[in-house]
């Protein structure tokens, strides 16, 4: 008799464990995001937003992805807090972590703070793979980063934005003038004239990408999201408001009253981190809210 | 991590990559002993390739004095440092590579220079290494010493730069082995930065990507030498292809100067890239500094080079080859007091006089016995 219950125990006991395993496996976790619906005041959604305050916000908490080369092993940022709000046409989030350091330059040994929201295509698609998605399960990023915003608040580089007392003699556009010159500048940007939408005049500070795998992320043929940020007091709050569909053939993308996943990656600039040097989190699933449910939220 | 066989350090190193060799290898010869550190092929590098927006500190080519001068700042003493102390047994570097000793997480051992350390691109100028004191005289080596060092992007057989990128974007050309940052690709991460230790790949804040030396292969294309080697004053560059030392053949410039004489040595092999620029080193220097730049064979390379115009005439013969075409040397061919080289299609570039014919004007003119004023 002694021995059915320390069985029983032990296969309780096992049961957890595997319940614990799968989700690390699979990379979700069961707290629920919730997109409230609304019916106006998306579609130019502020940071003060009195939309932002019926929304109910969910710590999530950061690892160091440790996965695939360069690692990152250690890090100061451990948890994001976020919000969703959704209407018919928009998906918008409000992300919020700890980070002493205002960083916003992109320079030698300079790193840019940066956020990302991560999705499936659609809801219905299979779940990729939580880091970057896989070969024939891509996965869409939206990806602010200070540095971007902050180009769009200087305008176009210069170097006396980094270096205030810096002199340039001579650039070889400088002697031709109108759209001889605008073209000439451009075959100076080599990543511009190369059609690396990386180098392009920003009017937002989100990128919008796709990714099936590590080291494959892409531009989307689309650039749609819009981000707004602010850093205070060891504290960034950032906006980032996609189009519930991507593409303006209305494939994929999602709708009001549908679940599905979201993840979060932040990279602290402080801390040299960029690229796969980044914290993460789990898919974490996201209902939107419908019309219906809209009284509820 | 796969396995490769790198011969600048006689034996078999991890790489991120297999080993893959081009069909033809980017290689150059540099002549320390001439370079006078005019900068010509700096600013001819810089107005050809980096007078953009972004691009304004960027020194594709760069000379720097030895010992102090470095750009940036001291990455030559920061990557050794990073090492650490490390051994030869031979010719065969029994320390670790940058590959080698990569830390946790990491693809290589590398260090993102900061914007201070560009600041400085030709600190050090001339700088003498020690104090010139009461009685010192000329010897060789010299007692207090300086030198300068070119430095381009060594297109190397195992990039740093290239192992290091987690995108892909950088790539090197099968047909001659010129490695590229796909500018499209990019997206300014910089592990390529971190990586080099050369630090021969630069991060352009205005475009957000990264760029590095292109062995002009445009030029190259046409079959001709890049920019810094034909406008080089010293005449201290030759341009041409290096084979694996199995496959060396003698009339090829590069292939006889470095696989066959052993007079040209590449930059820090320790370090495990095997770079394809080649120095001949300066024979003023003492040999702990120059076995530390370019490995054990600096002693020997010197003696040959010091002793080549008495020993060895087909080798100081080819050095007078050095800057006299702006084309690409595939072979050469010494006939007498002519040294002549040739394209990839055999066709004759130029014939040099390896020497010119001598007149010694006497100080004193008998036949109008008059004395002579100038006789230099
Ligand atoms: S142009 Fe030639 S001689 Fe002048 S600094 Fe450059 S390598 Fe030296
Ligand atoms: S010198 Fe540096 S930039 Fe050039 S190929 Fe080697 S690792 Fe890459």
């Amino acid at each position: 008799m002694k021995w059915k219950i320390f069985i029983i125990a032990l296969t309780i006991g096992l049961l957890a464990g595997c319940k614990d395993a799968a989700t690390k496996a699979s990379g979700t976790t069961s707290k629920n995001l919730v997109a409230a619906y609304v019916t106006e005041g998306l579609a130019d959604i502020s940071m003060s937003s009195k939309l932002w305050q019926d929304a109910q916000e969910i710590k999530a908490s950061l690892e160091p992805q440790d996965i695939a080369m360069p690692k990152l092993m250690q890090s100061q940022i451990k948890e994001i807090r976020v919000k969703a709000l959704c209407d018919d046409k928009k998906l918008a989030f409000r992300l919020e972590w700890d980070d002493a350091t205002q960083d916003t330059m992109q320079e030698n040994g300079l790193f840019s703070d940066a956020v990302a929201i991560q999705l499936p295509p659609s809801p219905e698609a299979e779940l990729p793979d939580p880091m970057m998605g896989q070969s024939d399960r891509p996965v869409h990023i939206h990806l602010w980063k200070a540095a971007y915003q902050r180009q769009i608040e200087l305008g176009d580089w210069n170097l006396r934005q980094a270096h205030p007392h810096a002199s340039v003699d001579h650039y070889p556009f400088d002697a031709a003038s109108g759209e001889s010159k605008e073209k000439m500048e451009k075959q100076y940007k080599i990543a511009l004239a190369s059609g690396n939408p990386i180098s392009r005049n920003r009017t937002s500070s989100v990128d919008d990408l796709v990714a099936n795998g590590y080291g494959k992320l892409a531009f989307l043929p689309q650039q749609n999201s819009m981000g707004w940020s602010q850093w205070q007091q060891g504290k960034w709050t950032v906006i980032i408001s996609r189009p519930l569909s991507q593409d303006s053939s209305s494939k994929g993308g999602f709708k009001p009253g549908q679940s599905t996943f979201v993840a979060f990656g932040v990279w602290n600039g402080a801390e040299k981190q960029i690229g796969s040097r980044k914290m993460r989190t789990v898919w974490i699933p996201l209902i939107l809210k419908g019309k219906a449910h809209e009284s509820q939220s | 991590m796969a396995r490769v066989y790198n011969w600048q350090i006689a034996r078999k190193m991890s790489y991120w990559y297999g080993e893959s060799r081009p069909k033809r290898q980017f290689a150059a010869v540099f002549d320390t002993n001439k370079c006078i550190a005019c900068q010509t092929c700096t600013i001819s590098c810089k107005t050809t390739w980096t007078s953009g927006k972004g691009q304004e500190y960027m020194f594709w080519n760069n000379v720097e004095s030895k010992p102090y001068g470095g750009y940036p700042l001291s990455y030559d003493l920061k990557v050794l440092d990073m090492l650490g102390s490390q051994n030869w047994k031979g010719n065969t570097y029994q320390g670790q590579t940058l590959f080698e000793a990569a830390p946790a997480g990491e693809r290589i051992l590398g260090y993102y220079p900061s914007h201070r350390e560009y600041s400085y691109p030709n600190i050090g100028e001339d700088e003498i290494a020690g104090t010139v004191d009461k009685g010192m005289h000329l010897t060789l080596p010299n007692m207090v010493w300086m030198f300068y060092l070119a430095r381009i992007c060594n297109h190397c057989t195992y990039p740093a730069c290239l192992g290091a990128c987690p995108r892909g974007s950088i790539y090197k050309r099968p047909e001659d082995g010129i490695v590229l940052v796909d500018q499209n690709k990019c997206r300014g991460y910089r592990e390529c930065v971190k990586a080099c230790p050369y630090k021969k790949v630069f991060f352009n804040s205005c475009t957000g990507t990264s760029e590095k030396c292109i062995g002009c292969f445009p030029a190259g294309e046409q079959g001709t030498q890049p920019r810094c080697f034909t406008e080089c004053i010293g005449k201290i560059r030759l341009r041409g292809w290096i084979n694996v030392p199995s496959q060396a053949q003698e009339n090829n410039p590069i292939d006889y100067l470095v696989h066959i004489e052993k007079v040209a040595l590449p930059l820090f092999p320790q370090l495990g890239l095997e770079p394809n620029v080649y120095y001949i080193p300066p024979i003023h220097v003492p040999e702990p500094y120059l076995v530390q730049l370019f490995g054990p064979g600096a002693p020997a390379a010197v003696e040959k080079y010091k002793a080549c115009h008495e020993k060895n005439w087909k080798m100081a013969s080819l050095i007078q080859l050095f800057g006299c075409t702006p084309h690409v040397v595939s072979k050469f061919e010494l006939e007498g007091n002519t040294i002549s080289a040739f394209n990839d299609k055999a066709e004759k570039l130029v014939n040099v006089p390896v020497s010119e014919p001598v007149t010694i004007r006497e100080p004193f003119d008998t036949k109008r016995a008059v004395p002579r004023m100038n006789i230099n």
